[in-house]
């Protein structure tokens, strides 16, 4: 093969590649609290929150996480960043803890509105969503 | 059938109790099912694995099972588990239902009937999703028993970058087991233990340790355990010097009436990047008892590649059968002469065989992949061998899975 039939492949490969990375740049993931919620909330902390391993926020108050579909890309792309785990070897590490009464996993809504609704009506509410769907009613505390 | 219509309705009564208004927040329901095609591809004279035979089968390892929790607010929930297994026809049986209070953020207290934690993995044995093989190492696994009725205390806490898991139990059980081949009843009384686990990000180390009563009532080990004091008696009788009460021990090891019982594990995770590791070393003992000292391990890798996941076992167990109170009898009971304490003499030493003959010895390998296929649902296929040391037996097996958690 010649050297030069290569270039179009590789023109291809490089766009794609761009495209990809724009893609992801577009749709990044916002997690959103309460406006009143002062608490300092690290990444870890908030892997700890939807791995169920604390029901409170640092400061001590109660905390309510909310999660996404299923397959949706929020819900992969912030799986992926907090808790390090995919949407299988999430499943499964949670379908340990609720067989066992060890636990119960976040509750599910489905659209951006709805997790912003909730955000701003509970200082106890943690959730994430696109993040160009922030506005004022929520306080973003971390993108990904 | 009428065994199960009563579990139901007891079921749902316990739901009609959650769904009170006055009570009513939140009942959830999940469920998980496996479906398990298997064979054997050795030969017949090599016996079987799992239940499985020379044609496919379906029912030795499929199961599903429903689980209902009602949160009662302030700490307080009820969970019920209804299974049921191919091996017992499919017939729903309840067989988790207990009520949990959160003490607070770090301790909870258990009551009810509810697993053991023996191993890492017995917490969800029925979740096949849970984990990579399509069940868990049996040398370490095949316990025979897995619940209990009682109560337990768990605690979680934080130290440092480690999160320590205690789990104090306290409780019984009386269930049915195989005995070297026989169905026989067993209690398991004043059970009591503990298992702690440390984890540190992707390493976690857990010890266990359960001391019990264990009673199993079989007639003819009773018939014999007496005949061997009447013997032991006799000889007191007839034999100058013989002092009494030496065969006493194996009268005693000859049943098991309420003998202390004890199991200890030890095991270790690892699970980083793309590689897991796993191994547990456990321990059974009944010392005034027939039964065998029991070792069995094994260890397990596996390498994860997007949605599949490679993975190998070994495993090892070795039942050490008290054979040597046979030859202690013989050394310790005389010939006397006398017809009636020879015939007694010829009979025990005929029947001990059978008693210490859980001997056991046996090594096996396994391997298989494992394929998500769905974020709520794994594929995967198995093979595994044994090399049965005791029988001179190399049993094979291919097992194809479902795992579905919903």
């Amino acid at each position: 093969m010649k050297l030069s039939s290569l270039t179009p492949l590789m023109a291809a490969l490089i766009l794609l590649t761009t495209l990809l990375n724009a893609r992801i740049a577009l749709a990044e993931v916002a997690v959103i609290v309460n406006p009143a919620n002062d608490s300092n909330i690290t990444s870890d902390d908030i892997s700890k929150l939807y791995l169920g391993k604390t029901k409170k926020f640092p400061n001590g108050k109660n905390a309510v996480a909310l999660d996404r579909k299923e397959g949706s890309s929020e819900r992969i792309q912030f799986l992926e960043a907090t808790t390090g785990k995919d949407e299988s070897q999430m499943k499964s590490y949670w379908s340990r803890l609720i067989f066992t009464g060890k636990g119960v996993p976040p509750q599910v809504v489905e659209t951006d509105a709805e997790v912003k609704e909730l955000v701003s009506r509970n200082p106890d509410i943690i959730g994430y969503i696109d993040a160009a769907a922030v506005d004022d009613s929520v306080k973003v505390i971390a993108t990904f | 059938m009428k065994n199960c219509t009563i579990q139901v309705s007891l079921l749902a009564s316990a739901i009609g109790l959650i769904a009170t208004p006055a009570l009513a927040t939140d009942i959830r329901i999940d469920g998980f099912a496996n479906i398990v095609a298997g064979q054997m591809i050795s030969d017949t004279d090599d016996g079987s694995l799992y239940g499985y035979d020379e044609d496919l089968s379906f029912s030795p390892e499929s199961n599903y099972g429903i689980q209902f929790r009602g949160d009662l607010q302030e700490g307080l929930s009820v969970t019920a588990q209804i299974v049921g297994r191919g091996s017992e026809e499919f017939d729903a049986t309840v067989t988790w239902a207990y009520l949990t209070y959160e003490i607070n953020d770090e301790l909870s207290l258990k009551a009810g009937r509810s697993r053991v934690p023996y191993f890492i993995y017995s917490d969800f044995l029925d979740i096949g999703y849970a984990y990579h093989w399509i069940r868990p190492p049996q040398a370490v696994y095949g316990l025979g028993f897995e619940n209990q009725d009682g109560l337990t205390l768990e605690h979680l806490k934080d130290i440092g970058d480690w999160t320590s898991r205690i789990t104090v139990m306290a409780g019984r059980l009386d269930t049915n087991t195989d005995l070297n081949g026989t169905d026989v009843t067993l209690k398991i009384l004043n059970q009591v233990g503990a298992a702690w686990s440390m984890s540190y990000d992707w390493f976690t180390a857990r010890v266990a340790y359960f001391t019990s009563r264990v009673e199993i009532p079989v007639d003819d080990l009773t018939t014999l355990s007496q005949g061997i004091i009447d013997y032991d008696a006799g000889l007191a009788l007839a034999v100058p010097g013989y002092q009494e009460g030496t065969l006493d021990s194996l009268a005693d090891k000859v049943v098991f009436d309420q003998d202390k019982a004890e199991f200890t594990g030890i095991g270790f995770v690892a699970d980083k990047g793309n590689l897991f590791a796993v191994t547990e070393y456990t321990q059974v003992r009944i010392d005034d008892s027939s039964l065998e000292d029991r070792d069995s391990w094994y260890a397990s890798a596996g390498y994860r590649m997007n949605q599949f996941t490679l993975f190998g076992t070994y495993e090892k167990y070795n039942f050490n059968a008290k054979t040597e109170e046979i030859d202690k009898f013989a050394n310790a009971a005389p010939i006397t002469g006398v017809p009636a304490l020879d015939g007694a003499r010829a009979g025990i030493l005929a029947a001990l065989p059978d008693i210490f003959a859980g001997e056991q010895d046996a090594e096996g390998m396994g391997f298989g992949v494992r394929y998500n296929f769905h974020p709520s649902a794994a594929i995967k296929i198995e093979y595994n061998q044994l090399d049965n040391r005791t029988t001179d037996t190399k049993p094979q097996s291919i097992a194809i899975a479902t795992n579905i958690v919903f």
